[in-house]
This record gives structure tokens, C-alpha cells and sequence, in this order.
């Protein structure tokens, strides 16, 4: 499975095949481009969690700084995206441009590497991806306090039926709607353990229905969900952790936009749900048809 | 409320800790300011903080001193809710790199930077930092 995804941008090919080299040997999923232009291209249709940007990016122009124009604009457009500037020597205003934090606290990259340091790479990429992981992140107790939008949906449990009072695995299915609905849609958070109006109940009632009662268990079946309903490649734009809440735990599972169109397979039949407003609905095949030719173009 | 939030500038200068304090001040803050780092140890031991405005040299004879990045390192160990903005007149990349690059465990020593050319977004950035 993919480590995480990763855009290499350098104008000089040797330094492009070296860097992505090295990320995939370590099992990142690498995608490059020479310049801003064709990194933009790529950034419209798919996702990245890092980016590794040459700060110049035309060799033959001394000040060219066109990785340092693509940064803002990276973020502007995926602003989950951690950048890594790559520069021969970083000077005071590319450092100031790069890192100096906007008004709510943000900056632009994660930092610099410069050549120099090339042998740091795969620990600073690691630590950028632990980074947009962890700085993504809202509170949750403000997720909790803002209510179900587009963005958030509570669920009481994974697969303990408060209502029957036993297990229902039907509520594995219904989890794994709500993911594919924020996947095709702007991605958002899904929280288990907190109901509709925003109580908290915690994990203890699913815990307890598993062979061991464990967060690492827990997550085990949210992982088996989704990738029996929505397939292995979409593990990756899923990122599940426990927090507590007051005396209680539960889980927050921050979901990317996918780059593609998710199904969720139901025997052999596949759905199309989208998070639409504060509900996750099912498209029909014209109304699903319609939505992704508008949101992913043509879609091979 | 800006009256609420304490504040701590430190500079060995006497004219820049002047007019930080009241640039500081001006706004409502209640401000505090050593010339030093055991002073600043010193008042954060005896007071609470929200935000500390560490200047980086802290030894004007000595080109090469670092102190203020040193004592934003103690604050942030001892203090963790004490936040920092740095404020220099010699930046430099790796000064810069040292204060606004997050660490192995995604901690940024400083919170903001603030070169002294340009002392007239110090308010607003301590203003942004403290509404974090």
C-alpha cells in the first residue's frame, strides 16, 4: 500500500528520477513534473500529501523562482498539500516567502531542504507527511460544537445497534456510505461514537463487540470496510485516529477528496453516493453520470 | 481582550525595548521587558505570559550570538502556553529556518518572525498569534 502521494517538481531530469527514486524505494507514490505549468496540470486532477518543489525551476535563469510561485499556488489550490522547498542556497526572502506564517497561524511550505542535504530527504518527507496529517486537523471538539455539515457527520457507532441493542453489521455498510460520499465529494470527517445531535457515547458498546476491545481492533474492521466496500486504492485518502472526549474516545476518520470516482460495491451491485448538504445521498446512474463527467471530466 | 493578554519583550537594547513595550502598550497589552535571558527566566518564573517577543541577539558585541533562539527554546520547554514571536535585526536563512521550521515532532520554536525593519506588522502579527 502507498506510503502517501508525493509530486516532484525539478526542471533538470536526472535530479526528477533521482528524487522520485528514492521515494519510491521507500513506498511513496511519486508523481513529476519539469515546471509550474505541467505541475498545476497534474495538481487539477489528482491529489498530492507532499510536494517537493525546486525552487528554481528554469537552470538557465538565475533568479527564476517559479517553485516558489507554484508553492502559492499549490496552496491556494490544496492547502493540505505539505511543500518542501529544494534550493542550492536559501536566502532570506525565499526562507521569509516560504515560511513566514499568514494571519491564522499557516505557512506556506514546511521547509527547505537544500541540496546539500539531499541525504535528508526521505526523513523530511516522512515528517512533512506526519505533519499535513496532524496540522489538517481541526479540533474536535470545535467538529463537534459546529455540528453535521457537508464536511462532518457523526455516527453513533461502526456496528453496535443502540437501537436493537446488538450487533448489526448492516451499520458497517452504512459507515462505509458516508465515507464514499465524502470521498466523492469534498472529503470532510466522519466522527464514531457521536450521535446525530452531537452526544458523545464513545467506542465502548462497538469495542466490546470485537475479539479484542481495542482502538488497534477498531480500526482494523474500519479499514476491512472500506476496502471490502470501496476497494483497496482509496485506503490511502483515509486517515483514521482516536481522541478523547471528555471521559469518552472516539474515532475521527479524515477523509481526502478522492481524485476519482469511489463506488461502494454491494454484492455486485455498485452505488454511487455523494455528501451533499448535512445527508450522504445515492445517485441514479444518470444523475451519477452527470456528477462525475462534471467533477473529474472524462473519466478512463 | 487585548488588556488581558501579558506580554514579555526582550532585548538587550534599551531604545528597541522601549519602543517595543509601546508599541505593545499602545494596543492595550500589559507588557514586560528584559534585557536578558536570566531576567526573562527570571519574570516568567514570578509571572504569567501569553506571548513572549524574544529578540535573537541578545549581545550586541557578539556578532554571532544566538541567545534569543536559546531562550525561546527554554520557554517553549518550561512554558509550552507561552507563545513566541522572534524579532531581529540580522536575519539570517538559518536563523529563520531554526525558528519557523517544524522539528522531528512538527513543533516550530516560533511562532512568528518579525524583522525589526518592519516593526509596524508587529502588532498585527502578535495580535494574529495570540488569537491561534
Amino acid at each position: 500500500m502507498s506510503k502517501g502521494r508525493v509530486l516532484v517538481v525539478d526542471d533538470i531530469p536526472d535530479v526528477r528520477v533521482t528524487l522520485s527514486g528514492l521515494l519510491s524505494d521507500e513506498g511513496y507514490d511519486v508523481r513529476s513534473a519539469p515546471s509550474k505549468e505541467e505541475a498545476l496540470r497534474m495538481m487539477a486532477a489528482e491529489r498530492f500529501d507532499v510536494a517537493v518543489l525546486d525552487a528554481r525551476l528554469d537552470d538557465t535563469d538565475e533568479d527564476n523562482r517559479d517553485g516558489l510561485l507554484l508553492m502559492h499556488e499549490i496552496k491556494e489550490l490544496d492547502p493540505a498539500t505539505a511543500i518542501i522547498i529544494l534550493t542550492g542556497y536559501a536566502d532570506v526572502q525565499m526562507v521569509r516567502d516560504a515560511l513566514q506564517p499568514n494571519a491564522q497561524g499557516i505557512a506556506p511550505a514546511f521547509g527547505f531542504l537544500e541540496k546539500s542535504e539531499l541525504d535528508q530527504l526521505l526523513a523530511y518527507v516522512d515528517r512533512a507527511f506526519e505533519h499535513t496529517m496532524l496540522n489538517d486537523q481541526p479540533q474536535v471538539a470545535d467538529l463537534i460544537a459546529q455540528g453535521e455539515s457537508e464536511r462532518v457527520e457523526f455516527k453513533s457507532s461502526m456496528r453496535w445497534d443502540y437501537k436493537r441493542n446488538q450487533v448489526n453489521k448492516d451499520l458497517q455498510e452504512m459507515i462505509a456510505k458516508s465515507i464514499a460520499g465524502m470521498l466523492n465529494q469534498a472529503g470532510g470527517y466522519l466522527l464514531i461514537g457521536v450521535t446525530d445531535d452531537g452526544e458523545i457515547l464513545g467506542l465502548d458498546k462497538d469495542l466490546q463487540t470485537l475479539p479484542k476491545p481495542d482502538n488497534d481492533r477498531f480500526q482494523l474492521v474500519l479499514t476491512d470496510i472500506v476496502t471490502t466496500h470501496l476497494g483497496m486504492e482509496v485506503v490511502s485518502y483515509i486517515h483514521p485516529h482516536f481522541e478523547d472526549v471528555g471521559e469518552k474516545c472516539i474515532c475521527v476518520v479524515a477523509i481526502r477528496h478522492s481524485p476519482r470516482p469511489v463506488f461502494l460495491v454491494k454484492g455486485d451491485v455498485y452505488q454511487f453516493w455523494v455528501r451533499m448538504g448535512n445527508s450522504t445521498r445515492g445517485l441514479d446512474v444518470k444523475a451519477a453520470t452527470r456528477y462525475i463527467q462534471e467533477k473529474w471530466g472524462r473519466v478512463e | 481582550m487585548s488588556e488581558n493578554h501579558r506580554i514579555l519583550v526582550v532585548d538587550d537594547l534599551p531604545d528597541w525595548r522601549a519602543t517595543l513595550k509601546g508599541l505593545l502598550e499602545d494596543e492595550g497589552y500589559k507588557v514586560q521587558a528584559a534585557k536578558s535571558a536570566p531576567q526573562a527566566l527570571e519574570f516568567l518564573k514570578s509571572d504569567r505570559f501569553d506571548l513572549a517577543v524574544l529578540d535573537i541577539r541578545l549581545d550586541e558585541t557578539d556578532e554571532d550570538n544566538t541567545e534569543g533562539l536559546d531562550l525561546a527554546a527554554e520557554i517553549k520547554k518550561h512554558w509550552p502556553g507561552v507563545k513566541i514571536v522572534i524579532i531581529t535585526g540580522y536575519g539570517t536563512p538559518e536563523i529563520m529556518r531554526e525558528a519557523l521550521e517544524p522539528d522531528a515532532e512538527g513543533d516550530k520554536l516560533a511562532a512568528n518572525y518579525v524583522p525589526k525593519t518592519e516593526t509596524e506588522d508587529l502588532v498585527s502579527i502578535v495580535r494574529a498569534t495570540l488569537a491561534q
